[in-house]
């Protein structure tokens, strides 16, 4: 049989046992230690813990799962194998009740909460703790760097994965969400929350081929059962998007989309001036090479404006492709593990 | 065999130029000025039309006596916002047990220095007794000497 006809054939059989229904995500053992609303705290627990625990700020519109996708490409018992114990911020579902949250209420409240709980159940089982390290992924990793700014006394080493800070650098994304193109107000007045399923063809419309090229790979490699699996996972969890709280999202475009102000300053969240330069931790940020929604020069961006050392490393990769390396949990166990005072 | 990896690489190769020259079209196309007016107007025209169907959607409701969505969100909204307020008084609570806690430790590290303190002190006590005992027989010594002498 030639290739050709082989390749379809087996794409054929693939797409048509369902592999995207039946495919299962986020299946690492672990408990739920803290609920706050729609987000949840998880606590992976390592066979034998070798450093202190690392807190994971999730990006807002998607599931966590993204890095526990498969038991051979999971980021988190990549990390738990290393001896780190994690804990997972997962935002949840949020309804139309959370609509009119602004978005100080997820960075001030939210996440001083949730390191909150986590460092009193990290004490349980380690009582000298004081700091916990931590890890922002895309937007959460964007949050997460105005709260340990606003907080020095948290976190003793600050990871970014993918990260915009410098969002006039974010190539297409910034051009899009300018505010001659993008009515941001009339969005949320009307839309409420603003929905996954806009959030999502937006992005693929940031790349139009991605999509032509995601099938042609199905084509082409379709007889390999660790792309297969890989494949349904990743579909799995690219469909199950979450909406973006209105409020905070309107707030969130403003700033950070057509202030720039992470860079520029001027942004008083909650009351309290965004002030990166106060930030005195330790930070890595981990840009993604090919990366069309957090550009590589908005992740590397931080190292203008934070207020402590900084080291940047660029992987291969997209923005969702550099989760299922073994680049980057090898990058961030080597961070966090390194020669730094504990 | 040969031949079908032939076909197979040409294939890929017919797709990967196809893909090179849709990229570039593409481009062209998605910053287009008219694109991105066009993309604002149809993101401004779905937002409005959302909210004047759910306004009409609510007036409907609101004219059958029967509670809207916008009336079950509220409520969504007040439960929400208790569940703030529970969460805000066990930060509290959590807050006010560190401060008891540290009360604690620092009431039993006082009883344990307070306890030492005593210990020092019967020692030095003692001690000051021990060399008082050692004058008083010195001076008693000297006095019996005196005497016969």
């Amino acid at each position: 049989m030639s290739v050709v006809m082989q390749r379809n054939i087996d794409a054929y059989n693939f797409l048509a046992s369902e592999p995207v229904a039946s495919a299962r995500i986020g299946q690492t053992p672990h408990a739920i230690v803290a609920r706050a609303g729609a987000v949840t705290l998880r606590y992976f627990a390592p066979e034998k813990a070798l450093t202190r625990p690392v807190v994971i700020s999730m990006p807002l519109i998607n599931t966590w799962a993204i890095w526990d996708l498969t038991p051979e490409t999971s980021l988190i018992g990549d990390l738990l194998r290393r001896g780190i114990p994690v804990y997972v911020i997962d935002w949840g579902r949020p309804g139309r009740e959370s609509e009119e949250l602004p978005l100080s209420h997820f960075i001030d409240t939210v996440l001083g909460r949730m390191f909150d709980r986590a460092l009193r159940h990290a004490r349980t089982v380690d009582t000298t703790v004081e700091k916990l390290d931590a890890i922002g992924y895309c937007v959460g990793g964007t949050f997460l760097t105005v709260y340990v700014a606003r907080n020095p006394g948290v976190v003793r080493k600050l990871a970014l994965v993918a990260a915009p800070i410098d969002f006039h650098a974010s190539g297409r994304l910034s051009t899009w969400a300018h505010p001659d193109n993008f009515p941001v107000d009339h969005a949320i007045d009307g839309l409420g929350n603003y929905p996954s399923e806009m959030m999502k063809s937006s992005f693929a419309w940031l790349r139009p081929m991605g999509q032509a090229r995601k099938w042609f790979a199905v084509w082409e490699r379709a007889g390999d059962p660790a792309f297969r699996k890989l494949w349904a996972s990743m579909e799995r969890w690219s469909n199950d998007a979450v909406d973006f709280p209105g409020e905070a999202y309107r707030e969130y475009v403003k700033r950070c989309y057509f202030d720039n102000a992470m860079m520029k300053g001027g942004w008083i969240l909650g009351g309290t001036p965004v002030d990166l330069t106060k930030g005195t931790c330790p930070l890595l940020a981990i840009a993604a090479k090919d990366d069309h929604i957090a550009a590589p020069a908005s992740v590397i961006g931080i190292s203008k404006v934070w207020g402590g050392p900084v080291e940047t490393v660029t992987m291969k990769g997209g923005h969702v492709g550099i989760s299922v390396t073994s680049a980057l949990p090898e990058t961030l166990a080597k961070f966090f593990l390194g020669s730094a005072p504990q | 065999m040969r031949a079908e990896d032939d076909v197979s690489k040409l294939t890929g190769d017919l797709y990967r130029q196809w893909e090179k020259s849709m990229e570039t079209w593409w481009d062209g196309v998605l910053e287009s000025p008219e694109f991105l007016k066009g993309m604002g107007k149809n993101l401004e025209a779905q937002g409005k039309a959302r909210k004047s169907y759910e306004e009409g959607v609510d007036k409907t409701m609101g004219d059958l006596h029967l509670p809207s969505r916008k009336d079950v969100i509220r409520l969504a909204k007040v439960a929400s916002m208790l569940e703030d307020k529970l969460l805000s008084v066990e930060d509290q609570v959590l807050a006010h047990g560190d401060a008891l806690g540290r009360i604690e430790k620092d009431t039993l590290k006082a009883r344990i220095d307070a306890a030492e303190a005593l210990v020092a002190v019967h020692e030095k006590l003692g001690a000051i007794e021990a060399r008082l005992d050692r004058v008083l027989s010195a001076l008693e010594s000297g006095d019996a000497k005196k005497k016969k002498v």
